[in-house]
């Protein structure tokens, strides 16, 4: 049988299987198994060793532990105090308390590795006091469904962890790559609120400065936060601790910060750990059925012939980078960041081997890209988890909300793909 | 039915809760394994590989778990649109058809535990930890997927029946 022809069977049916609503995993294995039985002739009873070799892995260990992490702080609702020590530090700019909300959630995000547990929690925390002080309901939801974007490129970030065990790279240096581009977002992200403010007062309220007692305060509430977050990735770019050891070290420190507050109770615990199973065996599915999708793709040849195509194409490198931005800008309305990534993965990796970017560029390159599909429909996920706390608001007001918020997000990825070191600078530096 | 649905769905929490016990437990291994290599130098040297072995536990055993909770992803976006009794039935052949995978797999999951017990697998570090443990985690957690979907299968085909959407997932 010819490429082409099983190329078209496996993707025709990938494409049909997940349009019928079969979910990604199974639908992804189904294939698989179909490709493996009669294209390769492999018996299916490799899949189970496949499940279990693929999760035996410590570098993955540090999924279920980071998200117990971040599920303490938001479960126990300590990142409550994040959100106001921000905005009394903020309060002086134009439409302090939805910087306040980005500012936050990037320290959240060096906390937590999950957008939809930012969102969640800062929607159910944040959004009632906006509303309440008279912010603009779109700024405000934009603002939060936005700013959750951060915690998966700030590290640590599930999606580099996977990315960084996918491609056989350093977590360490995925982790580097993504701070400086993350600073740099967050930083575009409050100017555009605080530029959109200035442009029109009817956004927010009259900014309420406060005293220079309260700012003192503020930074000492946020000073176990800052203290943790050093630990964390202090630890792992010093080399002292992987990142699973760090993840741990993470965690154990967020039960001990939620007692000191007086915060932890059973059920909060109870649900972290369910937070923590439900995320690490939606991926644990998702990773072994994509891996042997993958394979099932190399051993046809598709994947080669892919980057041998893309690769001749009379394009530039940058024309390349191009259509596999425009790509994934497209599948990112689809699909979620993590099924993207292990679906394209075995397509795209070759190619930008090929065309000779950095493997850790790439990595948080793709998280950039990921980020706007977190935000836009209609699979835009935390779009739909933002909705699940304010239903009463349309998702399309949620995302009239974030679009002048994408601005600076397409702003970073031409700039990281002008200027690469954004990326390579920090890891360079530490290793 | 409803009797043999709540003993399973019993049974997938329970492997879910087991799941969520790993997780402190990881933590506090991992946290020990480090305060034992660097204030008292004397590690013991197996978080690594326990922690791993975990990590395939929480995975698996949590699949039914995630499953009744709607935690695996997937697109809604034609289904979402389509008439709510043709929708019902296109999620009933769904239903099916991750049922039959999921058998394969169940029997994929079986042989290797088979395998491992039958030869005695174990790891090749200085542990040498019997690997039908950790093996064992992803059968049963394959299995009550498995076994957890016909009862899906049913209500789903009650609801298209009843004329419900059955896009309002089981809990």
């Amino acid at each position: 049988m010819s490429l082409a022809l099983m190329s078209l069977i496996l993707l025709g049916g990938l494409i049909l299987l997940l349009a019928i609503g079969v979910e990604i995993a199974p639908a992804m294995g189904l294939v698989a198994a179909f490709g493996m039985i009669v294209f390769v002739g492999h018996p299916l009873d490799y899949f189970a060793r496949a499940a279990f070799e693929i999760m035996n892995n410590f570098t993955f260990t540090a999924i279920p532990l980071f998200v117990f992490m971040g599920a303490i702080f938001s479960n126990t609702g300590i990142i409550g105090n994040l959100f106001r020590g921000a905005e009394k530090i903020f309060g002086n700019l134009p439409g302090s308390m939805a910087s306040s909300v980005i500012v936050a959630n990037a320290i959240f995000g060096a906390i937590s590795g999950s957008s939809l547990a930012a969102v969640a929690t800062f929607g159910k925390i944040c959004f009632p006091e906006m509303e309440k002080s008279g912010y603009d309901v779109k700024l405000s939801l934009g603002a939060i469904a936005i700013s959750g974007t951060l915690s998966v490129l700030i590290p640590p970030s599930v999606i580099l962890i996977v990315y960084a065990g996918w491609q056989d790279v350093s977590v360490a240096r995925l982790f580097a790559g993504g701070i400086v581009p993350g600073i740099i977002l967050a930083s575009l992200f409050v100017l555009t609120i605080t530029i959109r403010v200035m442009l029109n007062r009817k956004l927010a309220p009259p900014v309420a400065s406060a005293s220079f007692g309260e700012r003192l305060t503020a930074i000492i509430d946020l000073l176990p936060f800052l203290f943790i977050i050093f630990l964390v990735l202090g630890t792992i770019f010093s080399g002292i601790m992987t990142p699973t050891e760090s993840a741990a070290l993470g965690a154990f420190l967020s039960l001990v910060m939620s007692i000191i507050y007086r915060r932890l109770t059973w059920k909060d615990l109870v649900n972290s750990a369910w937070t923590a199973v439900g995320i690490t065996s939606m991926i644990a599915f998702v990773l072994f059925t994509a891996r042997l999708l993958g394979q099932v793709f190399q051993f046809i040849g598709l994947t080669e012939a892919f980057a041998v195509f893309m690769t001749n194409l009379p394009l530039s490198k940058y024309a390349i980078l191009t259509v596999i931005c425009v790509m994934y800008l497209v599948l990112g309305c689809f699909f979620d960041a993590l099924s993207m990534l292990v679906l394209t993965l075995p397509f795209v990796a070759p190619i930008i081997n090929e065309l000779g970017f950095d493997k850790i560029w790439f990595g948080v390159f793709y998280v950039v890209l990921a980020e706007i599909g977190l935000v836009t429909p209609p699979y835009g996920l935390n779009l739909f988890v933002l909705n699940g706390v304010v239903p009463q608001y349309e998702i399309t007001t949620i995302f009239m909300g974030t679009l002048p918020l994408l601005i600076p997000t397409l702003i970073l990825v031409i700039l990281v793909v002008l200027f690469p070191d954004l990326v390579l600078w920090l890891p360079g530096i530490i290793y | 039915m409803k009797r043999l649905s709540q003993i399973l769905d019993k049974a997938a929490d329970i492997c879910g809760h087991i799941g969520s016990g790993l997780v402190p437990i990881m933590v506090v291994m991992v946290a020990v394994e480090v305060f034992m290599r660097y204030v008292l130098k004397n590690p013991p040297m197996v978080a690594d590989e326990f922690s791993a072995y975990m990590l395939v536990a929480v995975s698996y055993l949590g699949l039914a778990f995630t499953w009744r909770r709607g935690g695996h992803v997937r697109i809604t976006l034609l289904v979402g649109r389509l008439p709510v009794k043709f929708a019902g039935w296109l999620r009933l052949v769904v239903l099916i058809i991750i049922f039959i995978f999921m058998i394969a797999l169940t029997h994929s999951a079986f042989s290797m535990v088979v395998y491992a017990y039958e030869i005695n697998l174990r790891s090749d570090t200085w542990l040498t930890f019997p690997l039908i443990w950790p093996q064992l985690t992803v059968f049963i957690g394959f299995l009550m997927l498995t076994l957890i979907l016909p009862t899906d299968i049913v209500k789903v085909y009650r609801k298209i029946r009843a004329g419900e959407n059955v896009e309002d997932r089981p809990k």
